[in-house]
């Protein structure tokens, strides 16, 4: 609005106080040595934190190297050829991305775990009993279903720009695999960083896979400081571990992208037609990955779900599918409105506010850390009696850490649907007499109707498939379709968790797949 | 003509650090056609857009009709300028029809109201029975008539045009040009024009302001300008 506006202020004032009461959780993270006590703190630094942080390190370097050696093949066939199932494999990669970790997780254990039905098989046919329940195999499950957040990205990048590159590489006699190597994975370098990082906060994220497989990481030890050891101080600074390692690999992935920004052509790439052996190779390769990353796992769980004798929505279920429901439409809500006035103040107010940065960095925090975060500003707020203990264990506490956590998934989707808006229709609107706040609710909010039910649908689907945080706040006796995935599970009621698990899956879906369009239709 | 409605004294632009606008000054009388040329970049949109109040001066002064609108420590809001602008590319709202288009300006009247001023409106830019359709709907042409209406119906002091033909074909243009013309006479208001086409210049406009580098390189008659054109086809 070019610098001659004096927007509503306190309105703008009011917004950046909403944005820090959602950074909240963060901030109380990052101070705990000065507000919080940790009595069992030098135990937890020597006999939890060193083992943890080793363990998660590695998890991630396997689940990393497991979901690039998947993702890069597949993405640079489908990008830059034509076979035949292109087109379907295409968006249907995809897919394993409506799989929760810890509901994959469950899955092969049930299927490759020790007494697993494949292992069983395996020991009475072929003498030999396969067992992934262990940190190598935990990382090539998480990378196998995390594999798409490094797949989409590649893809973008491999669909644009290459075709010139590509010319001139074959005139030098690199095609093929040499191409590949040297031309398109270099090339995307930047879209892989970010696509990796993506990967790694989920690596970090999970729990409910680490707890299933009995490996020892960063969340798992913040769970067992704050369940086990009743020590939220503890728990508060393998949070800090846990936020530093998260800045760490920003800090990484900022690093290789620095200066990588290469400039391509941007006309989308010329597929090559592979024809015979080739052709049908790249459909065997891409349906293989199918396969085990998406197919098997859902076959599991529908063989599961729809075993004779089992009752398929009992009530339990239905009060958890109710409670889901409830809490994903909820926070959603809340997220949306919080967002709205965030889009506001980005598009009518001063920008870069550090408020609004700091909120919007919790999708880059693991659940449990902004659950812990939390607690520990509600605690007090309980105990020191002005409205009595209504605030730990309450619906509302967890709508607010949901909102911490995913204020992102919902400001995004606006914030780049807001970018695309010309700056003229604002000003047009304001020379013909409109307040910064009509301007935004008769032109600009309008127009963002798409982007809105694109980020509503984010934010549902990634509650419904929370874990940790919901594990750490919801209210008493409260369950929702991940927790009674985990409850079962836990118990090694890997039957009773696939019906929760495939409800999840089957709402999970439909976002993951409108989120597959959107990306296909934006350019690297 | 009659006495100066506009007045722009030492106007002063800068943006990211580099000045836009160097110094400056022009008047434009009450009813008149002023029509601004010069090479891109040279400062024509900015200008527009500080008598819009779209952009803050950093010294000098613009007067409409004796008020300060900016200079003195004034800058007065664009909403309260009384000034109509038509965007280059229009910046119709693409969501609201054409009559919701050419009465956004009218919130504070009654719904009656309303309806009566953007009936009259759509009549005399020639657009009576398209109100209930949306901009992509239109032809360029008539999309330009809905933007200029939607300026009109404010019933501003004066109208700011920022390259309002830059979207149409060469055949469109000719047409509307006129079609322009003819409604900015009969509503007797007074225009400032930006354009890089001399043909507009000429048929467009009573001046012709020559801006070159942030500068009012001259300003003349639109015949006078047009003949020394004509025997210089290729000075500025």
């Amino acid at each position: 609005m070019g610098q001659g506006q004096s927007p509503a202020r306190v309105g703008f004032w009011a917004i950046s106080l909403l944005a820090l009461v959602l950074a909240a959780p963060l901030l109380v993270v990052l101070t705990a040595p000065w507000h919080t006590a940790a009595p069992e703190w030098a135990h937890v630094s020597v006999a939890i934190l060193p083992v943890a942080a080793r363990e998660t390190g590695l998890l991630l370097l396997i689940a990393l190297c497991t979901a690039w050696l998947i993702a890069l093949p597949s993405a640079w066939l489908v990008a830059t050829t034509e076979f035949r199932g292109r087109r379907l494999v295409s968006w249907a990669l995809v897919l394993p991305l409506a799989m929760p970790t810890y509901i994959a997780a469950y899955t092969f254990a049930g299927l490759l775990g020790p007494t697993g039905s494949i292992s069983n098989w395996s020991a009475a046919h072929l003498g030999v009993r396969p067992d992934i329940v262990h940190l190598p195999g935990l990382g090539v499950v998480l990378g196998l279903v995390l594999f798409p957040y490094v797949y989409l990205p590649a893809r973008a990048a491999f669909a644009h720009g290459m075709t010139t590159q590509r010319e001139a590489a074959a005139l030098l006699g690199a095609t093929g695999l040499r191409a590949f190597l040297r031309i398109g994975v270099p090339l995307a370098r930047p879209a892989l960083a970010a696509g990796s990082l993506l990967l790694a906060m989920e690596v970090i994220n999970d729990f409910g896979a680490a707890k299933h497989f009995g490996v020892r990481t960063l969340t798992t030890g913040l769970f067992r400081s704050w369940g086990g050891l009743y020590d939220l101080g503890s728990a508060l600074r393998i949070g800090m571990v846990l936020i530093g390692g998260m800045a760490l690999l920003l800090w990484i992935e900022r690093h290789l992208r620095r200066n990588r920004s290469f400039q391509t052509d941007q006309v989308p790439t010329e597929r090559i037609r592979l024809r015979g052996a080739k052709s049908w190779l790249a459909t065997a390769w891409c349906m293989l990955i199918l396969f085990f990353t998406a197919g098997l796992p859902l076959a599991s769980i529908v063989a599961d779900v729809f075993q004779p004798g089992s009752s398929w929505l009992d009530a339990g279920l239905g009060q958890a599918l109710t409670n889901s429901l409830l809490v994903a439409a909820g926070a959603a809500l809340l997220v949306l409105s919080i967002a709205i006035l965030l889009t506001y103040r980005e598009r009518h107010g001063r920008r870069a506010d550090l408020a609004v940065r700091a909120a919007n960095l919790g999708y880059a925090i693991p659940g449990a850390v902004i659950a812990v975060g939390a607690m520990a500003i509600a605690g007090p707020l309980d105990r020191s009696g002005w409205h009595g203990p209504v605030l730990i264990g309450s619906l509302g506490l967890l709508l607010y850490a949901y909102a911490a956590r995913f204020l992102a998934v919902g400001t995004q989707p606006l914030f780049g649907a807001l970018r695309s808006q010309p700056r003229a229709l604002d000003e047009s609107a304001l020379v013909l007499g409109a307040s910064a706040w009509r301007v935004f609710t008769r032109i600009n909010l309008p127009l963002l109707r798409p982007a809105l039910l694109a980020a509503a649908m984010l934010v549902a689907i990634d509650v419904m498939k929370e874990l940790p945080l919901t594990l750490i706040l919801r209210p008493f006796n409260f369950e929702t379709l991940s927790t009674a995935a985990y409850r079962s599970a836990s118990i090694e009621q890997l039957r009773e968790a696939s019906r929760p698990a495939l409800l999840i899956v089957l709402c999970a879906v439909p976002p993951v797949l409108l989120l597959n369009r959107l990306l296909q239709r934006q350019r690297p | 003509m009659t006495a100066s409605l506009l007045g722009i004294h030492d106007a002063r632009v800068a943006l990211g650090g580099r000045d836009v606008l160097r110094g400056i000054n022009l008047q434009v009388s009450e009813g008149e056609v002023m029509i601004i040329v010069g090479p891109s970049g040279c400062g024509k949109s900015t200008l527009l857009r500080a008598i819009a109040g779209l952009q803050r001066l950093r010294s000098g002064h613009i007067q409409l009709d004796s008020e300060t609108l900016s200079g003195d420590g004034i800058h007065l809001p664009p909403q309260h300028r009384h000034t109509g602008m038509v965007f280059q590319g229009l910046a119709l709202f693409p969501h609201l029809t054409v009559k919701a288009n050419v009465g956004f300006g009218l919130a504070g009247s009654s719904r009656a109201e309303r309806e009566r001023r953007v009936n009259e409106e759509l009549v005399s830019v020639g657009l009576e029975g398209l109100g209930d359709r949306y901009p992509h709907q239109l032809s360029g042409g008539q999309q330009q008539r809905v933007a200029i209406a939607r300026s009109l119906v404010m019933r501003p002091r004066l109208l700011l045009m920022d390259e309002p033909f830059s979207d149409l074909d060469s055949t469109t243009r000719a047409e509307v040009r006129v079609e322009v013309l003819r409604i900015i006479r009969e509503h007797g208001v007074t225009a400032v024009i930006v354009s890089h086409d001399r043909e507009d210049a000429y048929h467009l406009g009573d001046r012709i302001a020559v801006m070159d580098r942030g500068r009012i390189a001259r300003v003349a008659r639109a015949d006078e300008v047009r003949m020394e054109w004509e025997a210089h086809p290729f000075s500025t």
